[in-house]
């Protein structure tokens, strides 16, 4: 509360590099953020810095649709996202700084019956690991949800939906900053506008990393870089299983409240949620090709548009903004690829498609204790690089709705 | 208070028009826009602002600033002051607690500012936890400014029309306007838009004008869509030419933001256009000759110009505008106090880059001319005029003048010169990180009218040169645009069959089966249909399947590489299953491969996988390079399924080919003529009875249908034919199977022929074949009369250990059965595990086999 | 085994129904189109149903394929094209094979609907209206889209999607004083 009274400093500005740390993130998202944090306050692993190529927060932690839900489709996944909700509600509390989780509910809905009986999985595996989730039909809906057009009028009705009361929206730029200044407290250097240009190698390690603004050795290094992954595994000489895809979003100008719960339909390919500021949030499904080209397109904005007003009509006049995109690192099981890789003392938090932002916490937590004690954490085992090769895949593709 | 008339004035006298405003009637003129006829009428505050509430008014009549906004005809956000003025519309404020001129809300200004500083909501509210909820609440319903219409929408129809254009021209100043001609004197298909709705047409002879419209963006390939209202046109142009000009930028001023300061074009506008005083007495601050200008309009508008300050050759150090109730009463001037009701001042004119730079160009900081200039356009694109800072001079007032009072360098979203010092001490000091924090850029204006002014003092607070400030990204769209005109018409594609009227007519529940529209059943009781297919006769539309002929010399060794089993060796004429598996091993589709020829097979899929098969298909056949071709034929054939024992009967009183049990076996494919009609008929058994599948003309569906329910076959519907193949244990790919499902978890391991050199995913299966799998797809009972959903989970200790994939009650069988992923060592024929369902756990046995007919006597009889 | 279950043209008389028919002949009484019945029945005489108009899927060298009179060979790539007939496809289909491609009847599987207006056709499809014949997106599915004198104008797509295609273009029509 003070701080409102006074400015205080969020982080030291940036230093000089050192010769050598004990860890090296690379990434200054949510991710590389969280993980150094926890190095630090968990494990008292203080030589610590973080290196990233723009400002921090720049890449995906700054572009999605800030959502936050544990209602996953596979055992592994839900205990994973469910543990990362959990730290995620008292997160504000505990890097004190308000980070507007706004916990309204969030509906996924269904438009075909092959679809619900995807959600009565996702439902039942979340019940039965604690996850508060359950498919709801219109009914039920259009109590939660007044505005959502629940009639037979849209090309594809809503049937019902997979309601899971947890899951809202946070104001993901406060992630950043929040664990950025905690980690910087505690002694973490961030050097943003420092790219990493290369990994000196020897003995199946990675031994210094070469980067804009000259080199440094590390003892142990964390890749989180999201849609950069490969390319930077690539200069470590680790091929990752991954595609980069972008994601598209764009938001309205503010207005009223209106929409309280977060709304998403597979079907249609959107995404719709309304922020504290106002503005509608909607954001689209991952484009099928793979790109780096962030310049975005018409046509996701015509689709999402249409498919916007199918859920809301009321929407038919508001105005679109401003859009964006954002790269997401696509794995083939649409889980995350996290933890140890056979370049000895190089670790990954990859692969997380649309998901990465919604893990933040619970990353940071497993990541540092992997590196601070060389064992990699039961929570996160399933999701080793190890499965491509042994091929126990952790598949969080939905079933796809295939009928006769 | 009209002006006297005079020539050039864009109103019609002769035309009154009324309206409201909230409870009251008001008017104006046509040719008024809805911001001119209010401030005829005397209005001045028109809207309330984003977080102080403080009263705002016109600004820069340019349809920029958020000032002006409003709710009209329910339509909030609209920016009044270039909205034409309509008969009978209703205007209403937005954004107060109370009136436009007395907001309840207005504490936030005079009390709340040491409270409510820049991100202040970052340091507040986070303790008790429980409380976020509430706070949350208040804050959204001070956040937010227009209200939407909760019963609204499909209100308006808009439409989407694709143009092209040899050279677009954005922009019809003078500079637009030349380019225009010029192109135009090369040929024809030059268009020109331009947002004002005041340009000479006749002026531009051969050149098509589109305007008031908008041009939105200029996406890849000089994709250009342009905002005309209710109807977006999609350019696709050779050239475009951006001739946007400039914006008038905001001086940086204690109480820049109050009621009665305006730009110097505003001014020229209300007098010129509309003939409407400004004010009473003015005082002008002025960075260009436009300042002067303004102060000429208003010296003949009859306003009493009170001082003219041309801060290039008089520069000050103190500025201060000075209020009463929110409105302009004078204004400090070093240290003189001038009063003045209408404060003209403006800090230069930013070039309006924002199309070039979303479409990628490059935007630097010019310091000659002291403003952002585009440096380098992308490919097809050109500027021309003053958006290119051709033109400018050299504009240096200060970043921010000193004095007492609020001073906005974002009226949109309400920040201050304090709170990017702020920012900036804090530590978010790059302007993309400040952007974030202060929200400065991301209002109503998208930085048209913030982005220079934050520049400018990023640089000032960091002690740098404005060239290494940077600019924050420009994004699409140029100006907010509607969602419904993006959207365009609701209409979406759906695939029907030939048949699907004469499901209707019979009073089918249609569904949607992936992008078909299929009946679900004809009645309220499917269970009745699955009868009909035991005792006697049924009939289903299956023309959904998919359906491909694949021809050539080498079409067996291709569909030999593409299926993990054997198609070689068939004889012509002759059925086989096939199953498709990713390069992972993965079961992707499945479907009957009939050889019709020695080098023509005809190829079914699932409903869904049609599309995706043909691609496969041409993929693999483009990597081998096999002489075959590979046509999809799914749309040409309708498709029956004829089933019962009463088929064979049936059939042969349509026909007048041998269709007996020796000629026609189970596994054979002939062609037969049914009523007519030639048909592919395949001799297969999906839901358990004697069949047959008759592949023909779609055309022709209704006139075979017709015929065969004549003879007595019961149409069934999708959910009879769920029921039907569930009781012979067939499982259905994309229901009972998942991505990572293969064959030899799904119970097909006779399936895949490893002795095969090659197929898709060979070489997976094989590393399956040499381990255990971790769960195998079983066919169950259930102990007890419950109906498990499809979803639910087997559970051991407590956790979840497999799911049902597919479960129903079958009257044939007498129990409820299903299909379900157990661990594999629970999958043995009699093993009891528990299903939970409604939070009880449920017994169920493991069933090899089918359960109805498990030798196949009744499909091969 | 022949390929004559593909071809309309052997099934017996009076077997035979367009997927368009419904759509077209109930513009008057389907909701949608109830307040421009009357515009729409006006403009009903510019469209055409061609669905059961003869149509051949040709692969192969499309360069060994010599049309007969009133054929009209469409080059969709090099080795895929659609042959108009007016004469029996199953003939047409039949003749072709013997240059050296290999023919389909595309009849069944492709409607066809005929229709005019240059502004029309812009509602419809952002193909260059001055490169036709090509494929491409037409009411938002895939089509083959042809050009005659003036402003007339022929659209082939997959049959399933006639009756859709056929309620857009009539809803295209109704939006045509949208400007």
């Amino acid at each position: 509360m003070k701080d409102i009274f006074v400015p205080r400093r969020m982080w030291r500005p940036r230093g000089e590099l050192k010769r050598r740390y004990d860890v090296v993130v690379v990434g200054g998202g949510s991710h590389g953020l969280a993980t150094a944090y926890y190095l630090a306050q968990r494990h008292g692993v203080k030589d610590v810095c973080i290196l990233e190529k723009s400002y921090i927060g720049s890449g995906a932690s700054g572009r999605n649709t800030t959502i936050i839900r544990a209602n996953y489709r596979t055992p592994e996944g839900a205990e994973f996202y469910g543990q990362s909700v959990r730290l995620y509600e008292k997160l504000s509390q505990k890097l004190g700084f308000n980070l507007m989780f706004s916990q309204r509910g969030h509906l996924t809905l269904a438009h075909s019956d092959r679809a619900l009986v995807t959600m009565q999985e996702r439902a039942e595996v979340n019940k039965l690991l604690g996850v508060n989730s359950s498919v709801i039909g219109p009914a039920e809906i259009e109590a939660l949800c007044p505005q959502l057009d629940v009639s037979e009028r849209p090309t594809w009705p809503i049937m019902g939906a997979l309601y899971h009361p947890p899951g809202g929206i946070i104001r993901h730029d406060a992630v950043v900053w929040a664990f950025a200044r905690a980690a910087d407290e505690l002694g973490v250097d961030i050097h943003p506008y420092t790219e990493v240009t290369g990994f000196e190698r020897a003995n199946g390690r990675v031994t210094a990393v070469e980067t804009n603004r000259g080199r440094v050795e590390c003892g142990q290094v964390v890749s989180a870089t999201a849609g950069w992954s490969t390319l930077i595994a690539g200069m470590a000489g680790l091929r990752l299983p991954i595609t980069t895809h972008i994601l598209q979003a764009f938001v309205t100008e503010p207005l009223k409240p209106f929409l309280d719960v977060v709304i998403v339909s597979s079907q249609l390919h959107v995404y719709v949620s309304q922020t504290d500021r106002g503005e509608f949030l909607i954001g689209a499904e991952i484009e099928p090709y793979t790109t780096y080209c962030g310049t975005g397109t018409l046509s996701f904005l015509e689709i999402s548009a249409r498919h916007s007003i199918e859920l809301f009509p009321q929407l038919e006049r508001a105005k679109v903004l401003r859009t964006w995109t954002g790269l997401c690192d696509l794995s083939p099981d649409y889980s995350p690829i996290l933890g140890r890789t056979e370049v000895d003392n190089f670790h990954v938090s990859s692969g997380w498609g649309t998901y990465g932002f919604k893990a933040a916490p619970i990353v940071g937590v497993t990541l540092a204790e992997l590196v601070a004690t060389g064992k990699t954490p039961d929570l996160i085992a399933p999701f080793a690089l190890e499965r491509f090769h042994t091929d126990t895949l952790v598949s969080e593709l939905a079933a796809a709705a295939v009928s006769h | 208070m009209r002006l006297p008339a005079q020539t050039g004035e864009r109103i019609d006298r002769s035309t009154e028009l009324s309206f409201r405003l909230g409870p009251w009637d008001v008017s104006g003129y046509a040719g008024d826009t809805i911001g001119s006829a209010l401030f005829a009428g005397g209005r001045r505050v028109f809207s309330r602002s984003f977080k102080y509430h403080r009263p705002r008014g016109l600004l820069c009549c340019a349809g920029h600033c958020p000032n002006c906004l409003m709710t009209v005809d329910g339509v909030p956000n609209v920016r009044v002051c270039v909205e034409p003025l309509r008969e009978g519309a209703v205007v209403e404020p937005q954004n107060v607690l109370g009136k436009l001129d007395f907001d309840l809300l207005r504490v936030v200004d005079k009390v709340g500012g040491p409270f409510t500083p820049v991100g202040f909501y970052y340091r507040t509210m986070i303790r008790p936890r429980r409380m976020w909820p509430l706070y949350e609440k208040f804050l959204r319903n001070v956040a937010g400014l227009g209200k939407l219409d909760e019963h609204a929408g499909h209100t308006r129809r808009y439409d989407v029309e694709h143009k092209k254009a040899r050279v677009l021209v954005v922009g019809g100043g003078r500079a637009g306007r030349a380019a225009a001609l010029e192109a135009a004197s090369q040929g024809p298909g030059v268009v020109l838009v331009d947002e004002s709705d005041r340009l000479l047409r006749s002026e531009l002879a051969g050149v098509e004008v589109l305007a008031p419209a908008r041009a939105l963006g200029i996406w890849e390939g000089n994709l250009v869509p342009v905002d005309c209202g209710t109807v977006l046109y999609r350019f696709r142009a050779e050239r475009v030419v951006v001739a946007t000009g400039t914006i008038e930028q905001p001086l940086v001023f204690p109480g820049n933001d109050l009621v009665g300061t305006m730009f110097p074009r505003a001014v020229r506008r209300l007098i010129r256009d509309f003939s409407l005083q400004p004010g009473q007495r003015a005082v002008v601050l002025a960075t260009d000759e436009r300042g002067l200008e303004a102060a000429d309009d208003l010296g003949e508008a009859g306003v009493a110009v009170e001082r003219v300050v041309d801060l290039r050759e008089s520069p000050l150090r103190r500025i201060e505008a000075q209020a009463r109730a929110g409105r302009v009463r004078g204004v400090l001037l070093d240290d003189d106090v001038v009063e003045c009701d209408l404060l003209v001042a403006s800090g230069g004119r930013q070039p309006a880059y924002s199309l070039l730079a979303q479409a990628g160009g490059l935007v630097e900081f010019d310091p000659d001319l002291g403003v952002l200039v585009p440096t380098e356009h992308p490919p097809g694109v050109e500027a021309v005029g003053s958006v290119t800072g051709e033109g400018l001079e050299k504009v240096d007032p200060l970043p921010s003048y000193h004095g007492r009072g609020k001073c906005f360098v974002c009226v949109c979203e309400d920040v201050t010169t304090k709170d990017v010092k702020r920012a900036i001490t804090e530590g978010f000091d790059s302007i993309e990180l400040a952007k974030r924090y202060t929200t400065v850029t991301m209002g109503p204006c998208q930085g048209k009218l913030c982005q220079l002014p934050s520049v400018r003092l990023y640089a000032q607070e960091r002690r740098v040169y404005e060239t290494d400030i940077g600019s924050t990204t420009a994004r699409p769209p140029w100006a907010p645009v509607e969602l419904g005109l993006l959207a365009g018409r609701h209409l979406e594609p759906t695939r029907r069959t030939s048949l699907h009227f004469r499901h209707e007519e019979t009073g089918a529940r249609m569904m949607w089966a992936g992008p078909w529209r299929r009946p679900y059943a004809y009645s309220d009781y499917p269970e009745q249909e699955v009868r009909a297919v035991h005792e006697s006769l049924g009939v289903i539309d299956v023309s959904t399947l998919g359906k491909l002929l694949v021809e050539g010399p080498e079409a067996a060794a291709l569909l030999e590489r593409l299926y993990p089993n054997r198609f070689g060796d068939m004889k012509p004429g002759r059925i086989r299953y096939g199953v498709l598996t990713t390069d992972g091993g993965r079961i992707m589709d499945d479907g009957t491969v009939a050889r019709l020829s020695d080098d023509l097979y005809y190829v079914t899929t699932t409903s869904t996988g049609s599309d995706a098969v043909t691609a496969w298909f041409e993929w693999w056949n483009a990597v081998w390079g096999y002489d075959a071709d590979i046509v999809n034929v799914t749309g040409a054939l309708a498709a029956l399924n004829l089933a019962g024992p009463r088929a064979r009967e049936a059939l042969e009183r349509l026909t007048e080919d041998d269709v007996s049990a020796e000629a026609l076996k189970y596994l054979d494919a002939r062609e037969v003529e049914v009523v007519g009609v030639p048909c592919l008929t395949l001799r297969i058994g999906f839901v358990g009875e004697l069949g047959y599948e008759l592949h023909f003309p779609s055309p022709a569906g209704e006139h075979v249908w017709d015929r065969l329910v004549a003879e007595g076959a019961v149409p069934f519907g999708l959910e009879p034919q769920r029921v039907l193949r569930l009781e012979k244990g067939h499982v259905i790919v994309g229901q009972d199977t998942d991505s990572e499902s293969n064959l030899l978890s799904a119970g097909m391991s006779w399936l895949p022929k490893l002795d095969k050199d090659d197929f898709v995913g060979k070489s997976a299966v094989e590393l399956f074949a040499e381990r255990e799998e971790r769960e195998l797809l079983v066919g169950f009972r259930m102990e007890e009369n419950v109906v498990p959903p499809e979803g639910a989970q087997v559970v051991i200790e407590g956790y979840p250990a497999g799911r049902v994939t597919s479960a129903r009650r079958s009257d044939e069988v007498g129990a409820i059965i299903g299909l379900a992923w157990v661990p594999s060592d629970r999958a043995e024929d009699g093993t009891r595990f528990e299903i939970r369902v409604e939070r009880q756990l449920r017994g169920a046995r493991v069933t090899h086999g089918a359960f109805f007919d498990p030798a196949g006597e009744r499909m091969r009889s | 085994m022949s390929l004559s279950f593909l071809s309309p043209s052997r099934c017996a008389p009076g077997t035979l129904a367009s997927p368009l028919t419904r759509t077209l002949d109930t513009v008057s009484d389907t909701a949608p189109w109830s307040e421009a019945g009357l515009r729409a029945e006006g403009v009903r005489h510019r469209l055409r149903d061609l669905s059961s108009d003869g149509k051949v899927e040709v692969r192969g060298d499309l360069d060994l394929v010599e049309p007969a009179d009133g054929e009209e060979l469409i080059r969709l790539s090099p080795r895929r094209g659609l042959l108009l007939v007016d004469d029996d496809p199953a003939e047409a289909a039949d003749r072709l094979r013997t240059y050296g491609v290999r023919a389909y009847d595309a009849t069944g599987a492709l409607a066809g609907l005929a229709f005019e207006g240059e502004q029309l056709a812009r509602r419809l499809t952002d193909l260059d209206l001055e490169r036709l014949p090509a494929a491409g997106a037409f009411a938002r599915i895939g089509a083959i889209l042809v050009r005659d004198e003036g402003d007339r104008f022929r659209a082939y797509f997959p049959q399933e999607l006639g009756h859709y295609v056929a309620e857009v273009v009539l809803d295209a029509i109704d939006g045509l004083d949208n400007r």
